[in-house]
């Protein structure tokens, strides 16, 4: 047989727990697996573009692109990839197709074929670097001016240093956010608690006068806490799997994060999803705990 | 056992209910304490069992001074205590059978036979067919019952019993008191605060008389509110 110590008659600050908990844990949940799959983007592209230049080659003399990289012949092509491969610090060149420089393009342009063909597209080369080594193109430039092409060289990585650098700044926004709702959490339960401990003030005066340890009290009320957080954050946690999943649904591709990601990371993912409650739970037993410590050393 | 010595006690600082009180329950002994209504009887009980503490002087339980006493060992010393509250107390969450179990439950060595012992002790009290119900659907006599069995539950070295017998009936009175006595021969230390001039009567036992917050003690059974012509030491 066992014996309820509290009364369990549906309990106001119980309720405030959870649902205090389930907010809290459901803007966790979406918080950081947003920055969780915009990590994975943004390292997903570094991976593909890290190492690589894209050149870009205008005629020179005004002549029209357009016609210009028509009477490119292939003689010409292999003539300047020749020269790009035979660069030291080029590992690897790869002369676009047009419908390749097309698909580049679309981003900017949108798949609108009729626009993408109105204007001259220029001839690009996808160099990939060697490890370690600098590229000096003034050789190259220089060779290439000599035949009559202007080179443009297009670093991505400058652009990804920038986009890495605001992706640290939003993680730093988020654990500063997830730290500021570990505060409200504790502060939520702290005062919960003391309301819960006022509305049993009876039964615990009468626990104590026949001879129940703080410690039995204290047990009795951090069980129930937590298990009410627990309810809540677990009911927030589903509700966050299950909007990831729709905003997943939504986008066209189906799961979007989830083309490219290793195993290991989804796994890793899920794995902080259910984490998440419990970190909360956590905080509201340790909370519970000692508040109702602090309380009852006041009591009888 | 019991030792007073000087207490005094107010709920309010300026206004003192019990002044320079000094007296001694030496173990095994049984003592009325009688007194007007308002006389401070509850207030006094309070103290012994440590839900009130004096405003000045000092207390004894047990041969410890109680204003010493750290958290832990006031629990101690409460499981050695059996209380039965002017207003009984007993928690409307839990069935009588609970109510009865509690003092046992909360001390792990005893929580193994807490429900039946407080089984066998409910029926004892004549409460065997209300084990499942909750206090608030029993009379009063019947809450009184739950709550004198709950008090004596665990054998108490000290039994403090606030008007115990205010709402039960002469048989069942004398039941009760029966087991007070009962537990007085095998060693507990009684104090029974009553109005009751009838059992002050019927039980020979010393009598405590409080009045206008101070105490004198009567011997003799025969209660007549008449001043001891001095004070206990
Ligand atoms: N919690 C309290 N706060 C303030 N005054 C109280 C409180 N409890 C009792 N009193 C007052 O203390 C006096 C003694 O009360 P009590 O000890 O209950 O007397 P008795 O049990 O002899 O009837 C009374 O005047 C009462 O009004
Ligand atoms: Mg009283």
């Amino acid at each position: 047989m066992t014996l309820a110590a509290l009364p369990h008659s549906s309990d106001a600050p119980l309720l405030f727990i959870q649902w205090a908990v389930g907010g809290i844990v459901y803007a966790a949940s979406v918080m950081f697996v947003g920055v969780f799959i915009a990590s994975h983007i943004v390292s997903h592209w570094q991976n593909q573009l890290e190492g690589h230049v894209t050149m870009q080659l205008i005629t020179k003399q005004g002549a029209k692109q357009e016609q210009q990289k028509k009477d490119a012949t292939e003689q010409d092509k292999q003539r300047i990839l020749q020269l790009v491969r035979g660069t030291p610090a080029i590992a690897q060149a790869v002369w676009l197709e047009e419908e390749e420089v097309i698909r580049l393009l679309q981003p900017w342009l949108g798949s609108n074929i009729d626009i993408v063909q109105g204007i001259s597209l220029p001839a690009v080369i996808d160099v990939t670097l060697k490890a370690q080594h600098a590229l000096d193109p003034q050789p190259l430039r220089q060779t290439l001016s000599d035949w009559g092409y202007t080179l443009l060289i297009e670093e991505h990585n400058r652009w990804f240093s920038d986009n890495f650098a605001f992706l640290g700044r939003l993680k730093l926004f988020v654990a500063t956010m997830m730290l500021l709702l570990t505060a409200v959490a504790a502060l939520v339960v702290f005062f919960m608690v003391r309301v819960g401990v006022a509305l049993h003030r009876e039964t615990i005066d009468i626990l104590c006068l026949v001879g129940a340890r703080d410690a039995y009290i204290r047990k009795t009320l951090t069980r129930r806490f937590s298990f009410a957080a627990f309810r809540g954050g677990a009911f927030a946690s589903i509700l966050a799997a299950l909007t990831l999943v729709g905003l997943g649904a939504l986008h066209e591709h189906g799961l979007f994060w989830f083309q490219h990601a290793p195993t290991t990371e989804k796994q890793l993912l899920w794995g902080m999803m259910l984490i998440i409650p419990f970190i909360f739970v956590g905080v509201v037993a340790l909370v519970t705990t000692l508040t109702t410590q602090r309380v009852l050393t006041r009591m009888l | 056992m019991v030792r007073f010595e000087n207490v005094s006690f107010g709920y309010v600082a300026e206004h003192a209910i019990l002044r320079e009180l000094s007296f001694e329950l030496s173990v095994g002994t049984f003592h009325f304490l009688t007194g007007a209504s308002g006389a401070g009887k509850s207030s006094l009980l309070k103290m012994i069992y440590m839900a009130l503490v004096p405003s000045t002087g000092r207390l004894t339980l047990f041969n410890r001074y109680v204003h010493e006493l750290k958290r832990h060992e006031k629990t101690s010393l409460r499981r050695r205590i059996g209380v039965v509250f002017q207003d009984f107390r007993l928690l409307s969450h839990l069935t009588v059978w609970e109510n009865v179990a509690l003092p046992l439950w909360v001390d792990p060595s005893q929580r193994g036979h807490a429900f039946e012992h407080a089984q066998e002790a409910l029926q004892w009290a004549d409460m065997g067919d209300y084990l499942e119900r909750y206090p608030q659907t029993l009379s009063g006599g019947q809450q009184q019952r739950v709550a004198i069995v709950r008090a004596i539950i665990n054998k108490p070295d000290l039994l403090i019993a606030d008007e115990p017998t205010g709402n039960v009936d002469d048989k069942s009175t004398q039941r009760f008191f029966h087991l007070f006595e009962e537990l007085h021969k095998q060693g507990t230390t009684v104090i029974v605060a009553t109005h009751d001039s009838k059992l002050l009567q019927r039980y020979q036992h010393r009598i405590l008389c409080l009045h206008d917050g101070t105490l004198t003690e009567q011997s003799q059974a025969l209660f007549t509110p008449a001043p001891l012509d001095e004070p206990l030491p």
